[in-house]
């Protein structure tokens, strides 16, 4: 399970206890913004699915399911590696937009710290 | 102590607005002739990974890029490994081997499952494997439809029969649901725990069977269906 805390406010600082190995992510859903602190190495999915964010994610992380998409703030959609032949087939077969990826192909690094997400507007 | 309510069949097999049989009939033979159209394709001296791959780029020129799960291909040792699990990399089809494929495509919105197993050579006991999970699959879909078993005796009778032929069953493949995508949001549940029986068209019956001794297995499903659908 990700490790992973929540914080309903704007708070920009990681709550205690989180450790250097851990990443802030920013999570706009429905108009709200959340501060997600999370473990280096993990999937993205994980965590956005443990804070309430419904993404099926039907085929486990597996990439092939397509029910993980999230959008990603321009700025950072470019910091992230291109998604791979796989990845890249099924955002275009699902009409993604520029920006869109699927949530459990993104690792999360410590480059990735003060990612901003937004969550799907309907599952 | 709370008691547990039993599954419900009206709530566990609902469809959505999109589920037509017309559509599930047709993914399914699409599925069936994917199936095909990759162990055509698995040659000895193939690396599992690179069949993987192949098996996708045949899915996609047929218009299923998405699926429901992953797509399998396994070799050899890795005919044994259950549903998700990796498998050992690298490793390369015999000219005497097994090979088994799962593939869940997604056409459109409507789900497709199937599996079938395949031998490259002549050993005796991988040809008999592959073959009992057929035989098995149509032995346990027959007592459903001649007795209208529920879906727990018919997994405890798969058992028993994969047993007598030899072979131990991997109950962690017991059937499921399918329907529009995604099938998860109605019921994601094994249909081996059913206190009623399935009805057609809407449930998938899984066999995986493995030697008792020997590091292979066989697998082999298709949709809960009578005889008229198996000519």
């Amino acid at each position: 399970m990700a490790n992973v805390e929540v914080s309903g406010g704007a708070a920009e600082t990681p709550p205690p206890g989180a450790s250097r190995s851990a990443v802030s992510i920013v999570l706009w859903n429905d108009r709200r913004k959340q501060i997600l602190q999370a473990a280096v190495g993990g999937a993205l999915v994980a965590v956005l699915k443990y804070a309430g964010v419904p993404l099926p994610a039907v085929c486990g992380g597996k990439g092939v399911c397509g029910t993980c998409k999230i959008s990603l703030m321009r700025e950072w959609a470019d910091k992230l590696p291109p998604p791979q032949k796989r990845e890249q087939r099924l955002l275009a077969h699902l009409k993604a937009v520029p920006g869109e990826r699927l949530s459990c192909q993104i690792t999360l690094t410590a480059e990735l710290d003060g990612i901003e997400v937004c969550a799907p507007d309907s599952p | 102590m709370t008691s547990v309510e039993p599954l419900k069949q009206t709530d566990l097999e609902r469809v959505g607005a999109a589920f037509t049989p017309a559509r599930m009939f047709a993914v399914r033979d699409m599925t069936r002739a994917a199936i095909h159209e990759i162990a055509a394709k698995c040659k000895p001296g193939m690396v599992e990974e690179a069949a993987v791959e192949m098996a996708r780029e045949i899915l996609a020129s047929h218009g299923m890029v998405r699926g429901w799960h992953d797509v399998y291909v396994r070799f050899g040792t890795n005919t044994t490994k259950t549903f998700g699990a990796a498998s050992d990399p690298g490793m390369v089809l015999g000219k005497d081997d097994i090979f088994l494929i799962d593939i869940g495509p997604v056409w459109e919105q409507w789900e497709g499952d199937g599996g079938d197993t395949f031998v490259t050579g002549s050993d005796p006991a991988m040809a008999r494997c592959a073959q009992d999970a057929r035989k098995l699959f149509h032995l346990v879909r027959k007592k459903w439809e001649q007795q209208s078993a529920t879906g727990k005796v018919l997994y405890d009778y798969a058992t028993d029969t994969a047993s007598q032929m030899g072979w131990k069953l991997n109950l962690d493949l017991s059937g499921h649901r399918l329907s529009e995508f995604p099938h998860a949001a109605i019921y994601d549940g094994p249909m081996a725990t059913l206190d009623f029986t399935p009805s057609p068209l809407l449930w998938v019956l899984e066999i995986h069977i493995r030697h008792p001794t020997r590091a292979f297995g066989a697998f082999y499903e298709d949709m809960l269906l009578d005889d008229s659908y198996f000519a």
